[in-house]
């Protein structure tokens, strides 16, 4: 096309020809660099929840209509707890699974009896919206066995989260794909 | 003209075309329906949502706060099924809309372009103009464009960055409310109207408030003016300013002091003071009945201050906001760090009394409003578990600090060591008082000495032993005198009298409780919090007369505190406030 | 104290001694029925097999474009790719990862050693410019599904005259110098956060993004293509990568015959007519113009370093760090009554002030020392245009503007030999199957 043969010898052409090559072989150069200090395996975002102040803003902020942001409950950490401060507001007058007393504004936790006096809470993750609210209540007075996470499978991974943007704990952190979920075990 | 209207009636007439224009309005009119139908609901999600869980909110809060209402809680059932019922239809009429939308955009973008191909034109080339004369032309046009648009940008540039603070980058200056002298003085007659420290005004344990109420009981929550949960527990004692309490809770993840109001007990705020590194934290020893959160915090009225079992203090004014965190190191105790704050004007004075042997031990004085260290001094002492107290004893000011030997003052204003006196032995605990112009302080199990410090202010007059009173002295309580008398308890409730004049045991009385905190004395009357639960009312004379006992049922290690007609007990889980009720 | 120590174990703190000594508060309950505590279950993330996909898909859309341009040479199937990055890329894929975001990556993972590139990432990066040290803008022209989503509603396209066009490109060269700055300053990835039509692409109600979106969208109807053109800072690279490509896009398939029938066929603007040689009474004025001109470069270098450098504290002030020591000042110093969930989780942090300040000085250090460079680069892209604009370049024929050319291959369908040549072909194909 360009390069059809030339009638004589352009000083222009050389020119043109000797930039092209150069450039070319600088951006096969760092193409080869970036390439080389790249990895296969992608980032994800996730919340450190031991950073993770609760504040609210994760329900708020997604891109998504309902937040990628989820709580999860770590049975192993919990007390089973009659009176859950995760899941009844302050000072319940009963402790019993009317709405009035629940501090859930979605009902997204189950309440369900096991022995006496233990009692098995269970979040409905189609319900949950991340608000965070539970949280608050179970770290407060609690053992924090509720706590939130990035669900990977609702997360789009967007290139900027805009929930981390806001994150005022910088509870937000890229992590490996491989390790998709940071979670509170009850040996830390 | 007529060529024209004559091609666009042809146009007309294709039914292809027809076609295409009415597939064209057909799919404007289904995106516009949709987009609307779409706005509609995202302002529904978005704002009637928003306000509806608001609503169910403050239903909530006022069904917690009035008293059993079935209908209200019948209420808040319904709506909030309502609700949510709506707002998950909501969800799912935007899931399905929106790709709706997007499927009607597609297709009227789709027939725009058909309609679009029945339009197209021939190109058309008119004359050019003269090429030298536009290109000159669009050459000078585009460098003044060019200009224009970099110029605008410097200018936005240049305007943007003025409205910038310069402060960016630099520590905030901080006015220290307490500087000038004239401050000062009231500041100590201030000081006398609060419970500022660790047993109140000057250490002593005196009450300066009237109108004490001298009966309560928990059971029937007679004169118990409120009760609320701390958070977290600690065997430090309330303080009290103004309509502020202040008190310390740790555990091993957390160090907080916690701001209530005096009027409802009110959480006003909840500082967070950092643990020192965990490295340095696994060289800690701390037995349970230290715990993390022993010492008491101190406030001037203006910060309130707290230091706890790993030597981090924290600093916050009287909003919450931190002021300033110092690490002095973790402390070296056998027990566990206990020593409380104390407070001089700004000087906030720590008594870092550590280590097997003396040599580590230091007195440190902080300015309050910065935490920059004033002054230190080197203790000849080891670790102990005293409180220092600020004192005015021969009219002057001083810091008085006990520990194994020596019991030392240290002048308040400057950096100065006033006196000292080889008194003491072991593992010291309670706390020194002054009165009467003599310092009492107690080696535990042993002994109590009197002190008389020397009157004038020269220096290297010696302090005076004026006597030693042998008994079965406390480990944990610190004595109370009120001039004529000084009480010691012990842990396991020996109640001991000593006259002030020659130190002579008055009394020894079992008074069948454990004790942990210090008494106090209202008035006439001494009171003594058991560990339990009961208050006794012991008659402050030398003769031992019970007047009588309070119960309220909970666990009592920190010492009692005052405000104006009333009592604040730390219980084990929650503060009480005791006021007579009319 | 010994006594004490002894005497505490008898006094029933045993709640006290748990509260102090576990981090839990209440143990974990022995159940005396069989039940069985369950286990934590999360779904994982979607298939990393997406991203190989992607780049996959990516290299072959590139590479389709170019045959398509250069080959087949037909504006329809061009705009059928298009369509095809756009649902794909685009409603797909929902946007993420793009080869414009994906510059933000590759100055983050340049200067944060805690972030390195994903090979999708470094992939979408270099791909679309090697491609264009080939072939010029396949990538804009048929593979970006931000173009694809603008080409869509080029409708009435006015021409926007080249001196316009120049000076508005300068915001993409601020942007980009912007852009550049923030990530490798860790304030975050610019150009996504204002990536006007990623919000249609997710479907999500993020309302200042839609209006930005539509307004393109808008604008887009009458002026072909406005983010392209005036805004994107990935096309910046992708220009210069073109401006030296191997093969460039040409109007016509053999030889331009000067019948002007292409003159308005670009929306974009990037057809350049045949000009005539300059007169020689005018070039020693010009010559001393272009002479001014590239003095002036240093100078302007100079004033942008100023201005970028003045300008480091407003832009350090939405990094976190920075943004975070303001609030603990404002509210230490009592400015600030409300205790904001910044300030809570610093509290909770347990990080004492003075351990901000450190942190803010050196990101604001790292700002004064990017505004310093990024304001000498706009300054030098401000200069070269000037130079630029004044150097007069003789053209035979009617010419696809290198720099500017997205490929899209609307202006071939405009010239007759093209026309002829699909026409010959066309004869050709219908022998064939005569004969056949």
């Amino acid at each position: 096309m360009e390069h059809q043969p030339s009638e004589f010898f352009s000083r222009r052409q050389f020119l043109k020809d000797g930039v092209w090559t150069v450039s070319a072989a600088l951006g096969g150069a760092a193409s080869a660099l970036l390439a080389a200090r790249s990895r296969r395996q992608g980032w994800l975002w996730q919340i450190d929840p031991y950073k993770c102040i609760a504040c609210g803003r994760c329900a708020t902020h997604c891109v998504l209509t309902e937040s990628a942001v989820k709580c999860v409950h770590a049975f192993a950490l919990c007390g089973y707890c009659d009176l859950c401060t995760g899941y009844f507001g302050p000072e319940p007058k009963a402790l019993d699974t009317g709405a009035e007393h629940q501090l859930c504004p979605t009902g997204a936790i189950r309440r369900r009896f096991i022995e006496e006096p233990y009692f098995e809470f269970t979040i409905d993750e189609s319900r949950c919206i991340g608000c965070g609210k539970c949280v608050v209540g179970c770290s407060a007075f609690g053992n924090g066995s509720l706590f939130l996470q990035v669900r990977q499978d609702r997360c789009l991974n967007c290139n900027e989260c805009s929930i981390a943007r806001v994150c005022p704990s910088r509870a937000f952190v890229r992590v490996p794909a491989d390790q998709p979920y940071l979670l509170k075990d009850a040996a830390s | 003209m007529k060529d024209l209207s004559e091609s666009k009636y042809l146009l007309w007439q294709n039914p292809r075309y027809q076609a295409a224009v009415g597939s064209l309005i057909v799919s404007a009119v289904f995106t516009a329906v949709a987009g609307l139908l779409l706005a509609v609901q995202v302002y529904h999600l978005k704002v009637t949502d928003e306000r509806r869980s608001s609503k169910l909110e403050s239903l909530r809060a006022a069904y917690r706060t009035a008293g059993p209402d079935e209908a209200l809680a019948e209420e808040i059932r319904q709506l909030d099924t309502l609700y949510r019922r709506d707002h998950l239809a909501r969800l799912q009429f935007l899931r399905r809309g929106s790709g709706l939308f997007v499927f009607f955009g597609a297709v009227l973008i789709g027939t725009i372009g058909w309609v679009r191909s029945f339009h197209k034109t021939v190109p058309h080339p008119q004359p050019g103009r003269e090429q030298t004369a536009l290109q000159i032309q669009t050459a000078r046009r585009a460098r003044l464009a060019v200009s224009v648009v970099l110029a605008a940008a410097a200018g936005g540039a240049l305007f943007w960055s003025l409205r910038v603070q310069p402060a960016a980058g630099e520590e905030p200056v901080r006015s220290n409310p307490l500087s000038d002298t004239q401050t000062a003085v009231a500041w100590w007659e201030q000081m006398k109207q609060n419970w500022p420290v660790f047993r109140g005004p000057q250490g002593c344990g005196i009450c300066p408030f009237d109108n004490i109420p001298m009966e309560w009981d928990g059971a029937s929550g007679k004169n118990i003016r409120w009760k609320v949960p701390v958070n977290l527990a600690g065997h430090s004692s309330p303080i009290v300013w103004g309509n502020r309490i202040f008190i310390t809770g740790a555990d091993t993840n957390r160090q907080e002091l916690y701001c209530f109001s005096t009027e409802d007990g009110t959480l006003l705020w909840t500082g967070s003071v950092p643990l020192a590194p965990a490295s340095q934290r696994q060289e800690m020893t701390v037995i349970e009945d230290t715990g993390y959160a022993a010492p008491t915090a101190a406030a001037n009225g203006v910060f309130a201050a707290a230091i706890f079992a790993d030597g981090q203090v924290g600093c916050f004014d009287f909003e919450g906001r931190l002021q300033w965190v110092r690490s002095l190191g973790v402390p070296i105790s056998a027990y566990g760090y206990a020593s409380s704050l104390t407070v001089y004007e700004n000087r906030l004075i720590v008594q870092m009394d550590q280590d097997y042997e003396p040599g580590k031990s230091k007195l440190i004085v902080l300015d309050m409003a910065t935490g920059k260290t004033l002054w230190e001094k080197a203790r000849p002492v080891p670790n102990s578990w005293t409180s220092p107290t600020v004192v005015e004893l021969n009219g002057r000011r001083q810091i008085l600090t006990s520990g194994s030997p020596w019991v030392i003052a240290y002048d308040a204003e400057a950096e100065a060591e006033l006196w000292r006196l080889d008194c003491l032995s072991g593992d010291v605990a309670p706390t020194q008082v002054a009165a009467a112009g003599l310092v009492f302080a107690v080696e535990p199990y042993t002994h109590l000495a009197a002190i008389r410090p020397p009157q004038s202010s020269e220096a290297n007059q010696p302090a005076q032993l004026v006597w030693k009173a042998e008994g079965s002295m406390p480990d944990i309580c610190s004595p109370i005198s009120n001039g004529l008398l000084v009480w010691t308890l012990e842990t396991d409730g020996n109640l001991e009298c000593y006259d002030v004049q020659d130190g002579s045991r008055l009394y020894s009385e079992d008074l069948n409780a454990m004790f942990q905190a210090s008494p106090v004395l209202v008035g006439d009357t001494l009171l003594l919090l058991s560990t339990k639960g009961k208050m006794m009312r012991i008659k402050a004379d030398r003769v031992f007369e019970k007047l009588g006992e309070n119960e309220l049922a909970d666990t009592f290690t920190a010492s009692p505190a005052f405000g104006p007609g009333r009592i604040y007990l730390r219980g084990a889980k929650h503060l009480y406030c005791i006021q007579a009720q009319p | 104290m010994k006594r004490l120590a002894l005497a505490g174990l008898g006094l029933g703190l045993g709640i006290w001694a748990a509260a102090a000594q576990a981090a839990q508060r209440f143990p974990p309950p022995q159940f005396e029925t069989d039940y069985q505590i369950p286990t934590v279950h999360l779904s994982p993330p979607r298939e990393a097999l997406w991203e190989a996909l992607d780049a996959a898909v990516l290299a072959a859309a590139l590479s389709a474009a170019s045959w398509l341009v250069f080959k087949k040479r037909s504006r329809r199937w061009i705009a059928a790719l298009s369509v095809f990055s756009l649902l794909y890329f685009g409603f797909w894929r929902r946007g993420c990862i793009c080869s414009v975001g994906a510059l933000g990556n590759v100055v983050l993972s340049l200067f944060d050693p805690s972030y390195v590139l994903p090979l999708t990432a470094a992939v979408f990066f270099l791909l679309p410019l090697l491609f264009g040290l080939f072939f010029g803008r396949v990538f804009c022209g048929a593979v970006c599904p931000l173009g694809a989503i603008q080409d869509l509603v080029v409708f009435r396209p006015l021409s926007v005259p080249f001196w316009l066009e120049t000076a508005l490109r300068m915001i993409a060269w601020i942007y980009l110098a912007a852009a550049v700055l923030m990530a490798a300053a860790g304030s975050g990835l610019l150009i996504c956060r204002y990536d006007p039509f990623v919000s249609f692409f997710r479907l999500s109600l993020n309302t200042p993004l839609w209006i930005l979106g539509l307004l393109c969208l808008g604008v887009g109807v009458f002026i072909a293509r406005p983010y392209c053109r005036f805004v994107c800072p990935y096309g910046l690279l992708l220009r210069q990568m073109s401006r030296l490509s191997f093969w460039s896009v040409r109007i016509t398939p053999d030889e331009c015959i000067q019948c002007r029938l292409c003159e308005e066929a670009c929306p974009l603007g990037a057809i350049e007519p045949p000009t005539a040689p300059w007169p020689a009474k005018l070039l020693p004025a010009e010559r001393r113009r272009l002479g001014l001109l590239i003095l002036l470069l240093p100078l302007l270098m100079a004033l942008g370093g100023w201005i970028g450098y003045r300008l480091h504290p407003v832009l350090a002030a939405g990094h976190p760090a920075v943004a975070l020591a303001e609030q603990v000042r404002l509210w230490q110093s009592g400015k600030m009554t409300e205790r904001t969930d910044e300030i809570r989780a610093w509290e909770t942090s347990g990080k004492p002030a003075e351990s901000l300040w450190p942190q803010e000085a050196a990101v604001l250090q790292k700002f004064s020392l990017g505004g310093l460079l990024a304001g000498i680069f706009v300054g030098f892209a401000a200069g070269v245009k000037l130079i630029q604009v004044s150097i007069h370049r003789v053209r035979k024929e009617y010419q696809a503007n290198r720099a500017g050319c997205l490929a899209c291959g609307r202006c071939f369908a405009f010239c007759p030999r093209q026309q002829m040549r699909e026409k010959a072909r066309a004869v050709s194909a219908e022998k064939k199957q005569v004969e056949g």
